[in-house]
């Protein structure tokens, strides 16, 4: 693989993959000469090849992500020391701020691909076509100097200088094993928004502006998380002397879902993802960006003695509950019976919430946006799917990876962590109904989970949570049900 | 042994109102271990049985069941007051009949005085001639003794309002302890001698004087001047919400047999010293939902009061979640209560948003916002709502720190009627303020403590809280007391303390005299009243002026007593405004006082603070809200002492902030009005408005209006002029039986008595 040298491009990935010089685009013409040089396969159209792209960010963006709040998970424990405590609390608050903000860049690249006409996105990885592109190889890894490396490499400004730029480049090169073939997230976004902002390649005809109202909107997923109303006087001018930047918000999360109608409004909303990614300065409103903000908890960090302790528990890189002896990250496999039991309930909630995410989409096109519908069912519970998500991370950072280990060892012992296994398929059944029962499949199984755990003797405070989940599942199979019965159907046998 | 002190226990009890001859048994509500999310389970638990001939108790039992009516009347709720005595080893105990054996004394030593008022009337006519109040005078005995109301302006000196009655319990050898029973009233209302039959009040009760001021109060003669917030809550004439007939309303004379005030307890020692202690009664409304606790109540409040705003760092980090989950469940026990779509402003079975009642129409209506739903309408469903809130106690249980700190919504942020003000949480709710509900500050610390340690937080050191201990200076456990037969709905815990105006007591009468020498207005800054002993010329000066800002002398904290009014710009969605009228000029709303003076309350009862008052003030100008300036100064400058806010040394709220009646004298006359006027945007789960709630074939919720006359599972929206719901007058006339029990979130039906299916009365 040969990184790309500019100016006039050369093969890339593969021998399929051909170059496509200035004046060479098969259909549309010449692109405008500021242009930046494009690839695209041959076997492609700009369409096709621009949601491919577009797809390729929202894997992206998903594994970036999941990532993050791996890292963050990891975060805490009775071994950080109590003045150190607020600040390690601050850098867990500030990577789940950035995690949550790429969630909603996740909503609004479906969005771009759904006023495309193309079909949504929520894998993770799209082996090889992302091999250009992904910022570095997929790994769930604690937060430590070498991961934190990696987040703000992916997050890297391209032209900005910076002090640590060369050590934030070797150092992430080596903890992702990949040496100097590291991405910033900055590459795919760059092509996309040139692509997309080609006329020629991509004519207006592509978009379809109503489809508007079948996609995500910050107001169904923004849960709040964006700056305060600014405050205006009676002209509606800016009034200024309220509007100083609040020094908190520069960290808060600031959940972006644009919906999208126009070529226009596609490439605002990427370009502001892209700064508020890795804006070398953050947004003119003052919001430090992703890079900014890592790139400040990489020198803080640096300005801690931890000698004598850590800031995160210690779990393993890529935990898993996959005991095939062949699979990959066999080192992280959760041995530990108890562990792997809510490692699996872990993934269980995980593959409910991609699932409830994929069908609000899917519902968005049939339902009413002015009156509440079963949609708003299936967004309620993906945050609930969230919340369950943490919860249950956070419990298995403190269960041992591995059972045989006791005494005082066990206190340094390995602990497992939260395994973000995706499911073996993110395709919803074409029916209704056949998706609502997958729904209590996952449900049902999530159950067996369950009194797996509640047999085996729980904490106090474990029993309780998984008490409550129970009940919840069985409020929703409930409602459910119903839902089922409206459509003419039946729960199946899922045993 | 020697005894220095006596308190009575509980220091403040809620008797409840209901006409059946027989008390409510005892009971108690637990979580549910086999449904965590589900509704409390109703515990019977030890009932006294009063013998009626000697005041004895005659033994005590447990029910299996509780039933909260006898055919068709509500059985009222009369709590026992215990009287415990202080030794000088400082231990607290009992006083029974043991004790005061050793001290050479028997039950004749004991006298009790109850003395109660009902001022709903001579609030709003401002005049002493109606309030209306009972005083027992000191007795011993073991004799039923009425509580009957006389006032100045009823029709006669014999004309009373029965507030219930009193006893002395006689101690006996199995329940040897000294206690007293308040029996409230019936729920009866009153009225005036009106020449025509009035169709509610039958003659007997016909007892207020026509020629005074309460009949006819509002009308071109007799005209409003200290009006309470929310207005005019009282009968009217017609029977219909004011804002329906252009604000015009008209009183019918109604009063009600709910009251507050005081009983004394007094031990005539053998050297002849006397030893007094004091508690605090109220009558109120039943606890409809008894399954169901709100998000905020007025144990909340004094929790806060005593506590602080801000929860001991040393306080245990298992009991603060263990609060912080509590503040969750009962935060979707409210939840569940709402039709959230219809509460959101959503348009309704195609019927406009702007003709149902709702927080986002109360909300326009004050602030000439244009009425607008709070969340996106496609995402509001009851269901879907209470799942989300389940789900968050179900990861507070699962020991995940809070995440939503942000999205709570600050004290002063209660004004707030952007987009994203509106949404914090508590939402769809109004509270003391008449503004978006709040939680108190406690609360929501004890949320962000919960966040900052969960991370750091091993559970492998978890240990189970255990009771408080009753103890002279833990005035905590005195306040939560359990005395004997007590049903927990005469609790605190059970009242609501979005008090807009409330419904057990007006919690916002407390702070009027907080600062020694003035009376604020309940609901606002403005001074209304001095005390007599202020005659300093230029304090004098300071009626009618408005209280703009309090100074913390010691740590220089600066507490406003107002917070703007922001609205949404309309031309720009991400923009804010100050929202102005030309009834508010400057944009700004009164604080709430019981999280306004939380922090003065912490530190400084006792001791003097600066207070900031506007000057020369007009009584037009003062009718609107103030900003206080600093170049120049518009503002006066005084030190005031900030009162004791409970009596010493005990959990009693001190009488010189509130006299007997003045706890409810904000609320309702007759209390009934509030169940049809206010809407369950006020106290979701005290006042039900979404019942029989179950899923329908799409999956969302539907169910029945509480209100609805008949129950169809479909919800009938509120526009006050409906007749399928229960209209004033039904609700005058029969409320026992319009105002259905729920527990599980169903109606409770009426179980017939006997053969006849009558009260057993």
């Amino acid at each position: 693989m040969t990184a790309p040298t500019g100016g006039d491009t050369e093969i890339t990935t593969s021998s399929v993959v051909v170059q496509e010089k200035n004046g060479t685009a098969p259909v549309l013409g010449n692109p405008p000469l500021h242009q930046k040089q494009l690839v695209k396969r041959q076997d492609m159209t700009w369409h096709d090849h621009l949601v491919m792209l577009l797809q390729l960010g929202a894997s992206i963006e998903h594994a970036l992500m999941v990532q993050y709040l791996y890292a963050a998970y990891s975060l805490g424990g009775e071994q950080v020391p109590l003045q150190h405590q607020p600040m390690v609390q601050q850098w867990q608050e500030t990577i789940l701020s950035v995690a949550r903000e790429e969630m909603g860049h996740l909503m609004t690249v479906q969005n771009v691909l759904t006023l495309l006409g193309a079909g949504i996105n929520f894998n993770r990885e799209n082996f090889p076509w992302d091999i250009r592109y992904y910022p570095f190889p997929f790994v769930l890894e604690p937060f430590t100097r070498g991961s934190l490396a990696c987040y703000v490499y992916a997050e890297m400004p391209e032209d900005e200088a910076f002090e640590e730029r060369q050590e934030i480049k070797t150092l992430a090169g080596i903890d992702s094993g990949v040496g100097a073939h590291l991405h910033t997230v900055g590459e795919i976004y760059s092509d996309i928004i040139e692509l997309l902002g080609n006329p020629e390649r991509i004519p207006d005809s592509a978009f379809d502006e109503v489809s508007i109202g079948m996609q995500a909107s910050w107001e169904d997923w923004g849960r709040g998380y964006r700056p305060d109303p600014r405050p205006l006087d009676a002209e509606g001018n800016l009034a200024k002397a309220d509007a100083e930047v609040d020094k908190q918000a520069q960290f808060r999360a600031h959940v972006m879902v644009d919906r999208v109608a126009t070529r226009t409004q596609a490439l605002a909303a990427l370009r502001a993802l892209s700064v508020q990614g890795e804006g070398p300065h953050g947004t003119a409103d003052g919001e430090w960006s992703h890079f900014k903000r890592f790139i400040k908890i990489f020198r803080e960090l640096d300005t801690v003695k931890v000698e004598g302790w850590e800031p995160a528990r210690p779990v393993p890189r890529n935990p898993n509950t996959l005991g095939d002896p062949d699979a990959p990250n066999r080192p992280g496999f959760i041995t530990s019976s108890r562990s792997r039991d809510w490692a699996q309930l872990f993934n269980l909630r995980y593959r409910l919430l991609l699932n409830f995410l994929a069908h609000t989409f899917r519902l968005a096109r049939v339902t009413r946006a002015d009156e509440p519908s079963q949609r708003a069912i299936l967004m309620h519970r993906v945050f609930g799917e969230m919340y369950n998500l943490k919860t249950i991370a956070g419990i298995l950072v403190q269960l041992p990876l591995h059972d045989e280990v006791e005494g005082d060892a066990a206190r340094n012992a390995l602990r497992a962590g939260p395994p973000f296994e995706m499911p073996y398929t993110m395709s919803l059944p074409p029916g209704e109904a056949d998706t609502w029962c997958m729904h209590l499949d996952v449900i049902g199984s999530s159950g067996s989970v369950c009194h797996r755990i509640l047999s085996k003797n729980p904490r106090a405070e474990d029993r309780a949570y998984v008490e409550t989940l129970l009940n919840l599942d069985e409020q929703a199979r409930q409602i459910m049900l119903k839902i089922l019965e409206g459509l003419g159907k039946k729960e199946r046998y899922w045993r | 042994m020697n005894l220095k002190e006596l308190r009575i226990l509980p220091p403040f009890a809620i008797g409840r109102l209901g006409s059946a001859s027989e008390p409510l048994d005892n009971y108690t509500i637990e979580d549910d271990p086999d449904r965590p999310l589900g509704y409390r389970r109703i515990l019977g638990a030890e009932t006294l049985q009063v013998d009626p001939q000697t005041g004895e108790i005659a033994g005590s039992a447990t029910p299996e069941t509780i039933s909260f009516k006898r055919g068709k009347l509500i059985r009222p709720v009369a709590p026992f007051l215990e009287v415990f005595a202080v030794t000088e080893e400082d231990k607290i105990q009992p006083l029974d009949l043991d004790l005061l054996a050793t001290l050479k004394l028997g039950p004749e030593h004991v006298s009790w005085s109850v003395n109660v008022a009902n001022r709903k009337v001579a609030r709003r006519t401002g005049s002493e001639e109606d309030l209306v109040a009972a005083n027992t005078g000191w007795f011993s005995d073991h004799n039923v003794h009425k509580l009957k109301g006389h006032c100045r302006n009823f029709i006669s000196a014999e004309a009373c309002v029965e507030f219930g009655h009193v006893r002395y319990i006689a101690p006996n050898k199995k329940f040897p302890d000294i206690r007293l029973r308040f029996t409230p009233a019936k729920g009866l209302i009153y009225g005036s001698n009106v020449t025509s039959p009035d169709p509610v009040i039958p003659i007997g009760r016909a007892i207020y004087d026509i020629s005074k001021d309460w009949y006819g109060f509002g009308g071109e003669d007799k005209p409003v001047k200290n009006e309470t917030v929310p207005p005019s809550l009282f009968a009217i004439t017609p029977p219909a919400p004011s804002w329906l007939y252009d604000n015009v309303a008209v009183s019918r004379g109604y009063l009600d047999d709910s009251c507050d005030g005081f009983v004394e307890v007094r031990l005539t020692l053998e050297d002849g010293n006397e030893l007094k202690a004091t508690a605090r009664i109220c009558a109120g409304p039943p606890a409809l939902v008894p399954d169901s606790l709100f998000v905020r109540s007025l144990a909340d409040d004094l929790d806060q009061v005593l506590n602080g705003p801000n929860v001991s760092r040393d306080e245990p980090y298992e009991v603060t979640r263990d609060r912080a989950a509590d503040i969750v469940r009962r935060a979707y026990e409210t939840v569940r209560f709402m039709n959230v779509a219809v509460m959101n402003g959503n348009n309704f079975k195609g019927r406009s948003a702007l003709s149902l009642d709702s927080m986002p129409e109360e909300e326009a209506a004050d602030t000439e916002r244009a009425i607008r739903p709070i969340m996106a309408p496609g995402t509001v469903d009851t269901f879907a709502i209470m799942a989300l809130h389940e789900q968050v106690f179900a990861a507070l249980r699962g020991g995940a720190a809070p995440w939503f700190l942000n999205l709570l919504r600050q004290p002063d942020e209660v004004a707030d009627f952007t987009d994203r003000g509106r949404r914090k949480m508590p939402a769809l709710m109004c509270g003391a303020d008449n503004n978006y509900l709040a939680l108190t500050y406690r609360q929501i610390d004890t949320i962000r403590k919960v966040a900052e340690q969960s991370l750091f937080h091993s559970k492998a050191k978890e240990k189970e809280p255990g009771p408080e201990r009753l103890r002279p200076r833990n005035l905590s456990a005195q306040l939560h007391h359990e005395a004997l037969g007590n049903p927990i709905s005469t609790r605190p815990v059970t009242s609501v303390a979005n008090c807009c105006p409330g419904l057990e007591v007006d919690f916002r009468a407390v702070w009027r005299r907080i600062f020694a020498g003035i009376v604020l207005r309940e609901y606002d800054n403005l001074v209304v009243d001095l005390d007599p002993e202020v005659t300093d010329p230029e304090r004098l000066r300071l009626k009618g002026q408005r209280l703009l800002r309090v100074r913390l002398p010691e740590t220089g904290l600066e507490i406003p007593m107002t917070t703007p009014i922001k609205g949404p710009a309309s031309s720009d969605p991400l923009g804010e405004i100050r929202m102005t009228t030309d009834a508010n000029p400057f944009g700004l709303a009164a604080m709430e006082w019981s999280n306004a003076l939380a922090f003065v309350l912490k530190e400084h009862q006792g001791k003097t603070v600066l207070c900031d008052f506007t000057k020369d003030l007009t009584a037009k100008e003062a009718e609107r809200q103030q900003p206080l300036l600093e170049h120049p100064p518009n503002y006066v400058s005084y030190e005031f002492t900030v009162r004791h806010f409970f009596e010493r040394d005990t959990a009693v709220i001190s009488r010189a902030l509130a006299e007997a009646g003045e706890l409810t004298q904000g609320l309702c006359s007759p209390w009934q009005n509030d169940y049809r006027e206010c809407s369950c945007y006020y106290w979701a789960s005290a006042r039900p408005d979404y019942i029989n709630v179950e899923p329908g074939p799409d999956g969302l919720s539907r169910g029945d209006n509480w209100l609805q006359k008949k129950r169809t599972g479909s919800y009938v929206p509120d526009d006050y002029a409906d007749s399928r719901l229960i209209l004033y007058d039904e609700l005058f006339d029969d409320w026992q039986r319009w105002l259905k029990f729920q527990v599980g979130g169903r109606d409770v039906p009426d179980v017939p008595v006997g053969g006849g299916g009558e009260d057993d009365s």
